[in-house]
């Protein structure tokens, strides 16, 4: 008895030592949010309780969670939206686990298990990810191997289901997805080219989806390829970036259940050295909505990304109407050039000034029909045909921007931006018959350093057109006192809408306080309503008015 | 080196032999319809939640009828004008097809807050949500429309035409025990009503079409927004008959040959539609 009593503190002992020694190896990190707001009625804004209907609260909250032991790490989110704030999916509300994983990670051999985000070049073919503030998470829930077997080449395989707000995955309720891809950096492969200054990268991605075809209407592909190749190359100062993607007949809620393949082009120009920045961006989508569900329309189970081309505005007039891609067609182009006046010149002064063009437009592709007695886009056909080097003179967006910043001394400086916008409001928002957005924008925001912690910043703004809404002019006055508190007050004025009882004020009143990494912020006032169209789909975003909390930290 | 370059290939051989089936679809494309089913299989209601200034809608609608055409009568088609876009607008959008019961669901189930056009089928839930995509709607109909019915519904309609007063007696009869309470809906809807209607599919018409003709549309209901309770709290049992009355003032601006009823019997806990049943006021 007392050999087994002394044997069992041995045992205890050792498991001590090894759960200290564990302990001591281990690292946690982890970050929460919980962004809340609070609804009240409005009536200028048409908001009663009957439209706020009961729910008076709406909270996003998240955990996540990451341990890492040598070699091996695992990790897990946490959220519940309840009920999701105004302007989320519905299908949001619920809370649980939707991300856990496990990973086990070597130098040549990677191996996770449970929910991953993954993306094969520039995602034409697959991106998984998640997107807080969208409520977007199209995660896959399965395995991925990542290998390296010599330096240069890396090799990745998944397979899984993609995450569906809180609808478990089960037979025959949405695809799988199976993929792989495979990177080489010939200067790394091939010695002779180990310290060329000309540096290319090849790559290419194969993915495939399996949905079984269950439709009545419709002889459907149950097994969707899509196959991808990119180059990567820089010489000196230049980089040149390409890459093409090809999927097969995948006839879909999106692509109105038309049989044509569908093809990416993006391909990316740049040039850069000290002061100056040149880049010049192509694309052309035909028919490239890729999804593991055939039948879901809107912003979940998109297996692809079709990257933007577009500058993202970060001012609340120029990011008004901002433009959603198209994956049915468009061709864009984006020219992007910042040059930095050197300091000491006449323009330049003592700080240098710094000047940012840009230049996008995307048009619709052309298209054709396939023979007299099929309509264009007419379902259960190949849809249409289109020429690859032609665009059609359909404008979805265009936007020319000028941004000048400059520093006048230590205590003033000032950002002007100038843009002019058309904006196919019918075909991005869904408000077919209302004519293209044509608007002229200007704002400056201005920055005054009162001393080495407080700062007071001004923004004006106005946004000018004879469409949808008409003119809106903006303000805002910001308090900060570096590096914990900010206060600000703002208003958003609609003085041009065309209907005399619409033209509202959207005032708010916002202060934030921070502290380490925890960070605490509240705003009162009103949101305006808008439309959001997302492949097909459309969306209101309500007009909300009432108090909004977020506090974050993490660890 | 050589061991890893081969290894490589192995790889990407397998890769390429082994994932990435594909399957080409030759045509044609559609396949042909045909009536599924007899009267004792499980009838389906299809909720089509649209709006007036709803772009996507007509492209819905248009699935909604290719399914009518495959299933026959053994789909029944309801047209829920609900929520943000079926709001009264600036002309020529000045309808209001609104009704307090497809308002109350709209809300319950949270279909406009999510997008239209959505639809119910039988408001059977996957994961809590009762809506789907129209591009769903053909597999999930596909999916329940060849069960076999729990219950049997039969509408008997005595409507006077110059009164404009409407007498219904519908009868259920259970062919299976159900396993909890059933409630019963009766509701009138007017097909073929003309109004302005917002569009985006070039095959259907112009971005406005002003004289679109909006179909199956929900006008009201007979017996409150969410119907009563009949039988048993635990559930009807096999062999069980029940019958309810209902009187009704046709609304005179409604056009009474194009008018119908939609009776359907769900369970009280879920929504899920047992068996629907449709009759015309003249037949």
């Amino acid at each position: 008895m007392k050999r087994i009593f002394l044997a069992f503190i041995l045992l205890f002992f050792v498991i001590g030592l090894s759960a200290q020694s564990l302990l001591d190896q281990s690292r946690v990190n982890g970050s929460f949010q919980i962004d809340g707001q609070f609804y009240m009625p409005d009536n200028e804004l048409g908001i009663t309780d009957s439209v706020i209907g009961g729910r008076k609260m709406g909270l996003n909250g998240f955990g996540n969670i990451t341990y890492t032991l040598g070699n091996f790490s695992a990790g897990m989110r946490y959220e519940a939206y309840l009920t999701p704030i105004a302007g989320f999916d519905p299908a949001q509300e619920g809370n649980g686990f939707p991300y856990v994983y496990a990973s086990y990670n070597t130098e040549n051999l990677s191996v996770t298990a449970g929910n991953f985000y993954e993306q094969f070049g520039n995602g034409l073919v697959l991106r998984s990810y998640e997107e807080w503030t969208l409520g977007y998470d199209n995660s896959l829930n399965g395995l991925k191997a990542t290998y390296r077997p010599v330096k240069g080449v890396n090799i990745k395989a998944v397979y899984g289901s993609q995450r569906y707000y809180w609808q478990k995955f089960e037979r025959n309720s949405r695809g799988i997805v199976r993929g792989a891809d495979a990177e080489v950096e010939l200067n790394e492969v091939l010695p002779s080219m180990n310290t060329s200054d000309f540096r290319i990268t090849l790559g290419g991605s194969a993915v495939s989806k399996f949905q079984r075809d269950a439709d009545p209407s419709y002889f459907l592909p149950e097994n969707v390829g899509a196959f991808a190749g990119r180059v990567n190359m820089s010489a000196g100062k230049f980089n040149f970036m390409s890459e093409y993607a090809y999927k097969i007949n995948d006839p879909s809620s999106t692509n109105n259940f038309i049989y044509k393949e569908g093809q990416a082009l993006l391909s990316s120009l740049s040039y850069s050295q000290r002061g100056l920045g040149i880049i010049l961006q192509v694309k052309r989508v035909d028919n490239m909505s890729f999804k593991s569900d055939r039948g879901v329309t809107g912003n979940a189970l998109d297996i692809s990304f079709i990257p933007p081309l577009n500058r993202i505005h970060s001012y609340s007039l120029t990011g008004r109407y901002p433009y959603a891609t198209q994956p049915n067609g468009e061709m864009g182009l984006q020219f992007q050039l910042n040059y930095k006046i050197p300091k000491g010149s006449t323009l330049g002064g003592k700080y240098g000034t710094g000047i940012a063009l840009n230049f996008s437009q995307v048009n619709d592709i052309q298209r054709l029909a396939i023979n007299d007695s099929t309509a264009i886009g007419q379902d259960g056909t190949l849809g249409y045909k289109s020429d690859f080097f032609k665009v059609s003179d359909h404008i979805f967006f265009r936007d020319f921007n000028v941004e000048v910043d400059k520093k006048f001394n230590s205590k003033w400086k000032a950002v002007v931006q100038y843009m002019n916008l058309l904006f196919d409001i019918a075909t991005i928002q869904g408000k077919s018959g209302q004519e293209p957005v044509k608007a002229n924008i200007a704002l400056t925001d201005v920055t005054w350093r009162i001393n080495s912690t407080r700062s007071l910043r001004f923004e004006l703004q106005g946004l000018w057109t004879k469409q949808d809404k008409g003119n809106w002019a903006a303000g805002l006055i910001e308090y900060a006192i570096a590096p914990q508190w900010f206060f600000a007050v703002a208003d958003q004025y609609n003085y041009g809408n065309k209907d005399v009882n619409h033209r509202n004020h959207y005032f708010t009143g916002s202060l934030g306080y921070n502290k380490d990494t925890t960070r605490i912020a509240l705003t009162f006032g009103r949101q305006a309503e808008g439309v959001v169209c997302v492949g097909g789909v459309c969306r209101q975003v309500p007009a909300s008015s009432g108090i909004t909390l977020t506090l974050s930290t993490n660890f | 080196m050589i061991m890893k370059l081969r290894l490589f290939g192995i790889l990407m051989v397998f890769v390429a032999l082994g994932m990435f089936s594909c399957d080409k679809i030759e045509p044609p494309y559609k396949q042909s319809g045909g009536e599924v089913g007899d009267g004792t299989t499980r009838k389906v209601l299809l909720e089509d939640y649209t709006g007036h200034t709803c772009v996507n809608c007509p492209s819905a609608a248009k699935v909604a009828l290719e399914l009518k055409e495959i299933y026959g009568e053994n789909i029944i088609l309801m047209g829920v004008h609900a929520g943000f876009f079926a709001m009264p607008q600036v002309s020529p959008f000045l309808m209001d097809l609104r009704t307090e019961a497809g308002e109350t669901w709209d809300t319950f189930f949270g279909i406009s807050l999510a997008g239209n056009p959505k639809g119910m089928i039988n408001r059977t839930s996957t994961g809590g949500i009762y809506y789907y995509n129209k591009g769903e709607w053909s597999s999930k109909v596909a999916s329940i429309i060849e069960d076999k019915a729990k219950a049997k519904l039969a509408i008997d309609v005595a409507y006077n035409n110059t009164s404009r007063k409407l007498e219904l007696k519908v009868t259920a009869e259970f062919l299976k025990t159900l396993s909890g309470a059933a409630k019963l809906q009766v509701l009138i809807l007017e097909d073929s009503i003309v109004g302005a209607q917002r569009n985006n599919d070039v095959n259907i018409g112009p971005p406005v079409i002003e004289d679109y003709v909006h179909r199956h549309v929900l006008r009201g209901d007979i017996n409150g927004s969410w119907g009563e309770q009949i039988g048993s709290n635990s559930g009807e049992t096999v062999g069980s008959v029940i019958e309810k009355t209902y009187s009704y003032d046709v609304n005179p601006e409604w056009v009474d040959k194009h008018c119908s009823i939609i009776a359907y019997l769900y369970y009280a806990a879920g929504y899920e539609i047992i068996q629907v049943e449709e009759a015309h006021l003249i037949p």
